[in-house]
C-alpha cells in the first residue's frame, strides 16, 4: 500500500515538474520569474562634447575641450560592460596665485590627455561583482588604476550595500624640468548604503577613504613642496524627494571631506529634475562649496621656510564657491535623446563664512556640455 | 514614486498597466516600450495577420513543406504540447477551426454535420512537430495561439517591465493579471474576480504581492438557447462547449501557467478540474454550474 502511495505521489510531483519545466523553457517566462537584478535590457551609447574655460583677473587661463564616448551594454545574460573614452585638449596657464609677482605664474600648458575606463559587472541572485580599470595619459602625467566593487541588496531591493576598493598609480614628469620623474600610489575604499525610504524618497550615503603615498607637488609651481602622503576621508549623502502633484524631483547632496593636509571642505548641491510636455526634461542646479586651506598653503612668495611644506596653489586655499548650471534634455524618436548643459563657477574668498585666504583673486569658469545618447 | 496608470487597446481587448515610477518622463518611456512588446507578440502570433508565424504555418496545412520556427515559438509549441498531454487531449491548439461552427453572434446551434467536418481537421495527432520544424498534415487544419497568447504577453511584459527597473506594478491584459512586487508602501494589490453572471459586480477579491491570477469562464462569449448556455470553451473531441463550471481563477507565478491551468480546469469540469489543479499544487477559486464557490 505504502509503495503505491509513494509511486502516486511521485507521479503527481512529476506533473507539476513537467508543467513548470515546459513553462520555464520559454525564455521570457523564466526570466520574468527569476526577478533578479541584471545588466541593462537596452544598450546605450553616448557621444558628448564638454567645453570648460576658466579665467582670473580678465585673463584667459585654462581651457579644456573634451569629446567623450560612453557605452553601457549587456555582453552576456547576466554580465554588463560599461566604458568610456575621453580625449581632452588642455591649453592655457594654471590659475594665478599672486597679483604681485609677474613671470612666476608658470609656463603655459598645452596638452592632450587621453583617458579610458571600463567596468565589467557580473550579476548574481543577491549581489553583483564588478572589476574595472582606468588609465589616462598626457605629456607629463600617466595614471593607471584597478578597481573591484560589489553591491549587495536585500530581497525587497529597497536596501543596497555598496563596497569598493581600488588602487591607482600615477607617474609624474614635467615638460619644464627633465629631472622630475616621480610617482605616487593611492589606495581607495568605499562603503555605502542606498535606501528607499518611502513611496517618494530615497537616500544614499557613501563613506570613502583614500590613502596616498608619493609625489603630490605641482612641478610647474615654483618651490611647490607638498607632503609625501595624503590621506583623505569623505562622506557624501544624497537625498531624492519626489513631488507627485507637481511632477518634479528634488535632489539634495551634501559632501564633507577632511584630509591629512588640514584641508576640510563642505559641499551642498540642490537640483530639480522637471519633466515638461512628455519629451523634455529640465534640470536647474545650484552648488555651494567651501574649503579651508591646507596647513602649508601660503599665498605669498617666497616660502617662509624652504625646509617646510609649501604651496601657493590657489586650489589649496580657503575660499567659497558657487556653481549654477542648467541642463535641458529632449527625447527624440528611434531611441535618441539630446541634451545640453550650461554652467558658471565663481570662487571667492568672501564666499566663505568667516572669510577665506587673503589676496587670492576671484576665480571664474564657465562650462557647457552637449550630448547625444542612443538607446538600442 | 508616483503610481502611473495607463490603459491601451491590444490583443483584442482592453489592457491596463500600472507601475510606480519616479517621473512622468521615464513612465512614458516605459509604457511605450511595454506596448511595443505587446504589439510584437500580437504581430508574431496572431491568426489574423498574414505575416505571423501562425499564419505561415496555417497557409501550408496539408502540404509537404514544414515551417521552421524560432526558439520562442518552439518553446511555446512545446508548452502547448505538454498542456495537451496533461489535459488528456482537451487542450488542443488545433481546435481553433471550431469557430466556424460557433461564432456566438447568433443564438443558433450549429449543425452536427458541420461539427463532424471540422472535428476531422482537429487533433494533435495530425500535427508533425520535429523541433524546429512544424507541419499541419491535413488541408483545412489550423493552429491558434489565442488560448494562451494573452497570458504569455503578460509574462513577457512583466519581464520587460522588471528589466526596465519597475519593482512595483500591476499588469492586466484583458483580465489576465500579474503583479510585480506590492504597492510601493508594501501593501498588496487587490484583484477583483469578475462575477460570472452579473457583469456589474464581483464574485470575490484577492490580494497578491507577486505572481499571476488568470481566469477562464463561460461568460466571456456565449449564446443562450432555451435557458441553456453554450460558451466559447469547446471540447476538441466533441466539438461542443463545456457546461460544468461557470468560472475558474488560478494563481501561479507565471500568467501563462495560471491561464492555461484555468482553461484546462474548465475543460475537465468540476471533479476532474479540482483534482487537476490539486495535483499541480496550484491555488484556485472555482464557481461551478450552480454558482457554488470553492477556494483552495
Amino acid at each position: 500500500m505504502k509503495k503505491n502511495k509513494d509511486k502516486k505521489q511521485r507521479g503527481e510531483n512529476n506533473k507539476l515538474a513537467n508543467f513548470m519545466a515546459a513553462a520555464m523553457a520559454i525564455p521570457a517566462v523564466a526570466s520574468s520569474i527569476s526577478q533578479a537584478q541584471g545588466p541593462p535590457e537596452h544598450s546605450s551609447i553616448r557621444l558628448q562634447y564638454s567645453d570648460y574655460q576658466d579665467y582670473q583677473s580678465n585673463q584667459d587661463r585654462i581651457s579644456i575641450k573634451s569629446p567623450m564616448l560612453w557605452v553601457d551594454t549587456a555582453i552576456a545574460e547576466r554580465t554588463e560592460f560599461e566604458g568610456s573614452i575621453v580625449l581632452d585638449s588642455i591649453s592655457g596657464a594654471s590659475p594665478l596665485y599672486l597679483d604681485t609677482v609677474s613671470g612666476a605664474s608658470g609656463t603655459g600648458i598645452d596638452d592632450n590627455r587621453k583617458a579610458a575606463n571600463g567596468l565589467i559587472t557580473q550579476y548574481f541572485e543577491d549581489f553583483s561583482l564588478g572589476i574595472g580599470g582606468v588609465f589616462s595619459t598626457e605629456d607629463d602625467y600617466k595614471s593607471r588604476g584597478l578597481n573591484i566593487e560589489t553591491s549587495i541588496w536585500t530581497p525587497s531591493k529597497n536596501t543596497t550595500f555598496n563596497f569598493g576598493i581600488s588602487a591607482n598609480r600615477d607617474d609624474i614628469t614635467s615638460s619644464n624640468n627633465a629631472e622630475i620623474d616621480e610617482s605616487r600610489t593611492t589606495l581607495n575604499f568605499l562603503a555605502g548604503i542606498s535606501q528607499i525610504l518611502n513611496s517618494r524618497s530615497l537616500i544614499q550615503t557613501n563613506f570613502t577613504y583614500s590613502g596616498g603615498n608619493g609625489y603630490f607637488s605641482d612641478p610647474y609651481k615654483l618651490n611647490d613642496n607638498r607632503p609625501q602622503s595624503r590621506d583623505l576621508g569623505a562622506i557624501l549623502t544624497q537625498y531624492i524627494l519626489y513631488f507627485p502633484a507637481e511632477d518634479f524631483s528634488l535632489h539634495v547632496d551634501y559632501r564633507f571631506t577632511h584630509d591629512s593636509w588640514g584641508l576640510n571642505s563642505n559641499m551642498f548641491e540642490f537640483s530639480i529634475y522637471k519633466p515638461l510636455a512628455k519629451k523634455w526634461l529640465v534640470r536647474p542646479s545650484l552648488r555651494y562649496y567651501t574649503q579651508s586651506n591646507a596647513d602649508f598653503f601660503q599665498y605669498s612668495y617666497p616660502p617662509r621656510n624652504l625646509n617646510q611644506f609649501y604651496s601657493a596653489d590657489q586650489r589649496l586655499a580657503s575660499f567659497g564657491g558657487l556653481t549654477t548650471s542648467f541642463m535641458v534634455q529632449r527625447d527624440l524618436s528611434q531611441g535618441f535623446s539630446v541634451d545640453f548643459e550650461l554652467g558658471f563657477i565663481q570662487q571667492r574668498s568672501d564666499f566663505r563664512p568667516g572669510g577665506g585666504s587673503d589676496n587670492i583673486s576671484p576665480f571664474y569658469a564657465r562650462f557647457f556640455t552637449v550630448g547625444l545618447t542612443k538607446t538600442f | 514614486m508616483h503610481l502611473f496608470n495607463f490603459n491601451f487597446k491590444a490583443l483584442g481587448g482592453l489592457n491596463n498597466l500600472q507601475f510606480y515610477c519616479d517621473n512622468s518622463f521615464n513612465a512614458e518611456n516605459i509604457k511605450t516600450k511595454i506596448i511595443e512588446s505587446v504589439n510584437e507578440v500580437e504581430v508574431k502570433f496572431s491568426r489574423y495577420l498574414t505575416d505571423s508565424i501562425v499564419s505561415k504555418i496555417n497557409l501550408k496545412a496539408g502540404q509537404d513543406e514544414a515551417i521552421e520556427v524560432d526558439q520562442e515559438t518552439s518553446a511555446l509549441i512545446d508548452y502547448a504540447e505538454m498542456c495537451h498531454e496533461q489535459s488528456e487531449g482537451l487542450f488542443d491548439i488545433t481546435s481553433g477551426v471550431l469557430r466556424k461552427a460557433w461564432n456566438f453572434s447568433r443564438p443558433e446551434l450549429p449543425s452536427q454535420q458541420l461539427i463532424e467536418e471540422l472535428l476531422a481537421n482537429i487533433g494533435w495527432d495530425k500535427v508533425e512537430w520535429e523541433k524546429p520544424f512544424f507541419r499541419l498534415k491535413q488541408k483545412g487544419m489550423e493552429i491558434d495561439f489565442g488560448g494562451f497568447g494573452k497570458e504569455y504577453a503578460v509574462d513577457k511584459a512583466t519581464d520587460l517591465a522588471q528589466k526596465l527597473g519597475i519593482k512595483h506594478g500591476l499588469i492586466n491584459f484583458g483580465g489576465d493579471v500579474r503583479a510585480i512586487g506590492s504597492h510601493f508602501d508594501g501593501k498588496p494589490w487587490t484583484i477583483g474576480i469578475a462575477h460570472p453572471r452579473n457583469k456589474y459586480s464581483l464574485a470575490t477579491s484577492f490580494t497578491i504581492n507577486q505572481g499571476a491570477i488568470a481566469s477562464s469562464g463561460d461568460y466571456e462569449r456565449f449564446i443562450e438557447i432555451d435557458g441553456k448556455r453554450y460558451c466559447h470553451i469547446l471540447n476538441p473531441k466533441t466539438g461542443w462547449p463545456v457546461q460544468d463550471m461557470q468560472s475558474v481563477s488560478v494563481f501561479s507565478e507565471s500568467c501563462l501557467v495560471a491561464g492555461t491551468a484555468a482553461t484546462i480546469a474548465m475543460l475537465f469540469g468540476e471533479i476532474k478540474g479540482k483534482k487537476f489543479l490539486k495535483d499541480l499544487g496550484l491555488k484556485s477559486y472555482r464557481i461551478n454550474y450552480s454558482g457554488k464557490t470553492f477556494r483552495d
